[in-house]
């Protein structure tokens, strides 16, 4: 069981089913929402090492900072925060150059479409 | 040995010497005749050089020639031999010669002696060595008689080096050369004429020069040369062609002079035979050719004229020339340069004068081509080109002209230039075309992943939602399903229509263009908002001037105005009521529309062109969907113009649509 995870995307259905199923799998303890790359980057900051999410789940179109612009950001965090932190890009997105990018950032472990899959929840959270 | 002084002597030397002039003189009466003193006299004063000598070789006697010769007087002379006188150059010669006489006895002929005086003078003499017999038969001294014939051979040799000379012309001459008498007969030839005349050179002389010729010839031949013989004229010459043995025509031009004597008048004449068949044979080939280039310059395509320079007339034209000005061939010739051309050639200048220049150039030599119009007989003006060359004459400047009709030509190329044109303008209608289909492709990719991406995102949380409830079917959880998944049909409806919106516009299904006031749609958008201006307290600011109409789709007007109309009430300051200010201006080329609003403006650094992107939200707003300012952006391209934002964060936006000034009704 995952102790905290974080939803970052601004589609409201998507942050309550995906909240909804985590808890229902009981695979995290607690969830954390937010709509787009500077809320999530100013908590970041300001938490404390504990109140760091282990996973956290990073949508890519979002408005203010998007995805890639968060992770332009995170670069800037706390080297030890960083190492808590898993980051899955989630996207309705299949185009390749996003796939590819994704893939290939050093800060992102994988690339997940929606709607996430059981399968994908459990090799995630597991 | 008899001495010379002695009676005895004396008189045995004058009977001696009256016997060699008795018999010399033929006359059996000499002795009574002549006395001893004469005889002296005629032995002293005769001009041969008389002398004798004794045995021993020394000289007994010396005549006065003699003495001279040597330089000497007698005294010094007499009692020496030659090699003791020492002015002898071949003394042993001399010597051996008398030897011989006083062995044999006999008289000896020296016809050749050559004998240097002390001042180095060479003389030749005719020498006679004889025997001075006595009574008894016996002989102790020699005669020696000489006479000098220096002079004699010197002209005999002159005569013989200038026979020589002269046999050498004669013989080796290239030009065939006989000596005839008056009757033509031939009494001298050389190799050449034997030749010429194809004669074996061994034959003998004697020939006839009336033989080898025709009857013409003859005739004129014999005739001059009645003149030649009675003196009236020394020398004519005349063509005559001579039949030879091998019954060959040779042309040839011969020149006769007459050699006189003085006293006995004509003596021979002296022909010379030139052969000039070579050149008679050149003259016809040189006709021959000339035949030749007169069929090709009469049967030439291009009009062919030849221009003397010096009085400015056409001297010789052709066939085709005729028939491009449309003249008769002496018609042609009477005209001068610059009168087959009308007063002024298209760029303004004088024919004659522009005319004259060219062929200025081509009289340095140059070959010069140019433009030119030509006028016709009947007036007619025909576009030209006309090439020029100068004609080698020595001393006159004729200038060949060839004109060629060139209308069609001009025709071809100016149906050329506009098919280049067009071709010019489709490869450039190609090129847009290639770009615009460029552009749409790309488009069109992004379109996709941006339309699968913006479709997936409703159709999983519909999924979702229903996984939800599924795996929890409470009424609660019931409840909460209908009411997400009626948000969520509802954003998949207008994403679909958004969607649609864009396809529609991307594929440029020809909107119907009206006259649309600008002022009708800001006011028509305004009642269709009015909820919203109520609300928030809106006002629109509308500055038009005179652009007031524009010829454009209806449904892209008002949906862009509606669009940025609403953009800019959503985006509104919390606090502040919006200002919407919308004016127009003409920009050179184009029509700006300005949409300029008070409200949160947007970071422009950040997002830069983003904004006209698809799905693009700048503001936590739940109603924004991002795909607004995409389609106003295809509507404004579509109406074949472009659109542009400038903005701060919280000093609000202003758009620029850019559209062809055409599109303005008026």
């Amino acid at each position: 069981m995952i102790e905290l995870v974080a939803i970052v995307d601004d589609d409201d259905i998507f942050q309550f089913t995906t909240k909804v199923k985590l808890e229902k799998m009981g695979l995290a303890k607690d969830v954390k929402i937010f709509n787009d790359g500077e809320e999530i980057f100013d908590y970041l900051e300001a938490a404390s090492l504990n109140d760091v999410p282990n996973v956290l789940l990073l949508d890519i179109n979002m408005p203010i900072v998007d995805g890639w612009d968060f992770l332009d950001l995170y670069a800037n965090l706390a080297s030890d925060k960083q190492n808590k932190i898993s980051i899955y890009m989630i996207s309705s997105s299949i185009n390749p150059v996003d796939v590819e990018k994704a893939k290939k950032h050093e800060h992102i472990i994988d690339y997940i479409t929606k709607p996430i899959k059981e399968s994908d929840m459990l090799r995630i959270f597991k | 040995m008899y001495s010379l002084n002695s009676p005895a002597h004396k008189v045995n030397f004058l009977q001696r010497i009256k016997n060699f002039f008795g018999i010399a003189v033929g006359s059996e009466d000499y002795e009574s005749a002549i006395t001893s003193d004469i005889y002296k006299h005629i032995v002293a004063e005769v001009p041969l050089l008389i002398s004798a000598k004794d045995r021993a070789g020394k000289y007994t006697m010396a005549n006065q020639s003699f003495c001279d010769l040597l330089g000497m007087p007698a005294e010094l002379i007499i009692g020496k031999n030659d090699i003791e006188i020492g002015l002898f150059l071949n003394p042993d010669q001399i010597i051996n010669a008398d030897l011989q006489v006083f062995e044999t006895g006999q008289k000896k002929h020296i016809p050749l002696e050559p004998y240097t005086d002390r001042y180095g003078t060479l003389f030749w003499f005719k020498t006679t060595k004889s025997p001075l017999f006595n009574e008894k038969g016996e002989f102790n001294e020699i005669l020696i008689v000489s006479t000098d014939i220096t002079e004699r051979l010197d002209k005999e040799q002159r005569l013989s080096k200038s026979e020589l000379r002269y046999k050498s012309i004669f013989e080796n001459n290239y030009s065939g050369i006989i000596v005839v008498d008056q009757d033509l007969n031939i009494i001298n030839k050389n190799k050449a004429f034997n030749k010429l005349i194809e004669i074996d050179q061994r034959l003998l002389n004697k020939d006839d020069l009336k033989k080898y010729l025709f009857e013409e010839d003859r005739n004129d031949l014999i005739d001059l040369m009645v003149g030649l013989v009675s003196r009236n004229y020394e020398y004519f010459d005349l063509n005559l062609v001579l039949n030879t043995k091998g019954g060959n025509k040779v042309d040839t031009i011969c020149f006769v002079r007459g050699l006189y004597d003085e006293h006995e008048g004509f003596n021979e004449a002296v022909v010379t035979f030139q052969d000039i068949t070579k050149e008679i044979r050149n003259l016809k080939e040189l006709e021959e050719s000339e035949k030749r280039f007169r069929v090709i310059v009469e049967n030439a395509s291009e009009a062919l004229m030849l221009l003397d320079f010096d009085s400015k007339l056409y001297i010789d034209t052709n066939k085709s020339a005729e028939i491009l000005f449309g003249y008769e061939h002496n018609e042609l010739l009477d005209q001068h340069l610059g009168e087959l051309s009308p007063i002024n050639q298209a760029n303004g200048r004088n024919s004659k004068e522009l005319a004259g220049d060219y062929m200025q150039q081509a009289l340095k030599g140059k070959n010069v081509v140019y433009e030119w119009i030509a006028r016709r007989k009947d007036g007619k003006l025909i576009p030209c080109e006309v090439r020029l060359v100068r004609l080698p004459f020595k001393n006159r400047s004729i200038i060949r002209t060839s004109v060629v009709d060139i209308t069609e030509r001009k025709k071809a190329e100016h149906l050329l230039t506009l098919e280049k044109q067009k071709i010019q303008e489709a490869n450039n209608e190609l090129v847009d075309v290639n770009h615009r289909l460029e552009n749409q492709t790309n488009q069109l990719q992004e379109f996709a992943y941006i339309a699968s991406h913006n479709l997936r995102s409703p159709a999983g949380n519909i999924r979702a939602l229903l996984d939800f409830y599924q795996s929890d079917p409470t009424a609660e959880n019931f409840n909460l399903l209908l009411t997400k998944l009626d948000v969520v049909s509802i954003d998949l409806m207008d994403t679909i229509n958004d969607l649609a919106e864009v396809v529609k516009i991307k594929n440029e299904i020809s909107q119907e263009i009206v006259s649309v006031s600008l002022q009708k749609v800001i006011d028509k958008t305004k009642d269709s908002l009015s909820e919203v201006f109520k609300a928030k307290k809106a006002k629109v600011i509308v500055n038009l001037e005179q652009l007031q109409t524009i010829l454009a789709s209806k449904t892209y007007v008002e949906s862009i105005i509606l669009n940025l109309m609403s953009n800019a009430l959503k985006y509104s300051k919390e606090d502040i009521a919006p200002i919407i200010k919308i004016s127009a201006e003409l920009n050179g080329d184009w029509l700006e529309i300005i949409f300029k609003d008070n409200g949160l403006g947007i970071n422009l650094n950040k997002f830069g062109n983003k904004i006209f992107g698809l799905r693009k939200t700048f503001h936590r707003k739940k109603d924004s969907r991002g795909l607004g300012l995409f389609i106003t952006r295809a509507q404004v391209e579509a109406m074949g113009g472009s659109i542009s934002v400038e903005s701060e964060p919280l000093k609000g936006c202003t758009f620029i649509i850019k559209l062809p000034k055409k599109i303005i009704d008026d």
